[in-house]
């Protein structure tokens, strides 16, 4: 565990470089958490290759790690209505945000992510849902996209 | 911003292809979207039905989902014991299940006793299965159907069926067990309770089934297919009316009426060191909801369970349906009062607030 002032550098897919407090994103990604704790990071060299997050996502995903690091023992309530206001993205932002949140594997963001992304689709129509989800081949032959259409018409 | 498009497509694709996100997000989604959501896509289709989703989906939804009561078709016959189902929309597809009785029901599915024959039922996916008749000789009245099915230890399901019969020489009870994977009844054991047992109330719990005695419970261990008489007697108390077994927060617990006084006590199992024993948990006094919601229907002739003594006794009309998982320590205490099912907390033994249901299909017509 490094001190609280220690920053580690964290390097975007578009080779930008960010600087945040190490124990913010210790405590919020298993990933980063395990680099720091097995010596694979060096403070004067290293910066953390983050490949697959662009720069708009890496810096959400440390507001979201920062807010929570420094907010944690707010009231739940107040918790709540800021990861909403967060979550306020469409719906491209909030798969990016996914993504990293997977490949950094922090915990809490992804369920707050699960239940948003469920939020859209909860209820929705088929239809509705392959748009919102882009989902072009769905895979079902037509005869049995056909048999699904007449059997359940009310799901589409 | 001109390659915006490309990217959401492959954000897109990547949680379309990945299967552990997907599974992760639609774990969260309310039952009845799921049975919808088997048409969005074949991907979506096979990763619903795979047994790693029932799996996940059986972890996240410990809250009890729904409340199935048997109702009688014709209200005004009062005495039946039990109560068939009048639910239009629950078996839209089945309609020839609603003369059927739910016998019990566990992780989704249930088993339903009709006339002449037990079916396994599925109400998400609306699948029956009838079972093979297995001893055609005995009366059907006499033969004692129980449900194992739990996705988190053992795949398919099995069925325990006692009845009452000669073997080799003795009378005794004797069981056959169905298990969904050899698709075949077979024997198993049989046996002589000391006490009366009631083998139309069946629990599930942990690998084994019970039925409540008078004495004590008896139990099924699943796993060596036998009937095990090492259940803890029925604490120091001797006589609880109407009371229930019900398996929450990872323990099973008992609810039964306190003889002679307006409270329900709690016991919960506990299986520390050789020998598991009865705990008392709670006690709830059930006065105060008696006062307030039954005052003004005192003599109404619909009764629960006819063998229901206290009810007779008090003149008051209720009974313990069940217990449920409130919180991660916490249960509800459902009880059936006239017209109504309410959930009362059984935190600290307090009546804090409650629930009320009108179950507005109980009330008899005029």
């Amino acid at each position: 565990m490094g001190s609280p002032l220690k920053k580690i550098m964290l390097c975007s897919s578009e080779k930008e470089i960010f600087s945040v407090e190490e124990q913010v994103m210790v405590q919020h990604s298993v990933i980063i958490n395990n680099m720091i704790e097995d010596g694979s990071y060096n403070y004067e060299e290293s910066k953390i290759p983050l490949d697959c997050v662009d720069s708009k996502t890496l810096k959400k995903v440390i507001d979201y790690c920062t807010y929570h690091t420094h907010h944690h023992n707010d009231n739940q309530e107040d918790l709540e209505a800021w990861d909403a206001q967060f979550l306020n993205v469409d719906s491209n932002g909030l798969y990016d945000l996914l993504m990293a949140a997977n490949y950094l594997e922090i915990r809490n963001l992804l369920d707050l992510i699960y239940r948003t992304i469920k939020n859209m689709i909860k209820g929705k129509k088929i239809d509705e849902i392959r748009r919102i989800l882009n989902i072009k081949d769905h895979g079902f032959t037509p005869e049995e996209e056909e048999q699904n259409r007449k059997e359940y018409p009310h799901f589409y | 911003m001109s390659d915006n498009k490309e990217l959401i497509s492959y954000l897109a694709k990547t949680i379309e292809g990945n299967d552990y996100l997907l599974t992760q997000i639609l774990i969260c989604v309310p039952l009845r979207d799921i049975i919808t959501f088997k048409c969005v896509s074949k991907r979506w289709l096979s990763l619903i039905t795979d047994p790693f989703f029932s799996r996940c989906f059986a972890t996240v939804k410990q809250r009890v989902s729904g409340l199935f009561l048997d109702l009688a078709p014709d209200t005004r016959s009062y005495q039946e014991k039990t109560y068939r189902s009048s639910f239009s929309s629950f078996f839209s597809k089945n309609p020839d299940l609603r003369s059927s009785l739910i016998t019990q029901s566990y992780n989704g599915l249930m088993l339903l006793k009709s006339e002449d024959a037990v079916f396994i039922y599925n109400p998400t996916t609306e699948d029956k299965k009838t079972f093979p008749s297995c001893f055609p000789l005995f009366d059907p009245l006499n033969l004692h159907y129980s449900l194992a099915f739990d996705p988190m230890h053992f795949l398919g399901y099995k069925v325990i069926c006692v009845f009452y019969g000669v073997n080799s020489k003795n009378q005794c009870f004797q069981t056959i067990i169905y298990s969904s994977e050899s698709g075949v009844w077979k024997h198993g054991c049989s046996f002589l309770p000391t006490f009366p047992v009631d083998f139309r109330r069946a629990t599930y719990f942990k690998d084994s089934i019970y039925w409540n005695g008078s004495k004590m419970t008896l139990r099924f261990d699943l796993k060596e297919e036998c009937m095990k008489d090492d259940m803890p007697s029925l604490s120091p108390e001797p006589c609880h009316y109407g009371y229930v077994l019900a398996p929450a927060c990872d323990y099973m617990n008992l609810a039964g009426f306190e003889s002679g006084e307006f409270s329900v006590c709690v016991f919960r199992l506990k299986e520390d060191y050789s020998s598991p024993r009865w705990v008392h948990k709670h006690n709830i006094d059930l006065r105060s909801l008696i006062f307030q919601t039954a005052f003004d229907r005192i003599g109404c002739p619909y009764t629960y369970r006819s063998d229901d003594l206290f009810s007779v006794r008090y003149g008051y009309l209720y009974s313990i349906i069940h217990l449920i998982e409130d919180n991660e320590d916490d249960m509800g205490l459902l009880i059936h009062l006239m017209d109504k099912v309410v959930v009362l907390p059984v935190s600290r033994g307090i009546l804090k607030c409650g629930f009320t249901f009108s179950l507005f299909d109980l009330t008899p017509l005029s």
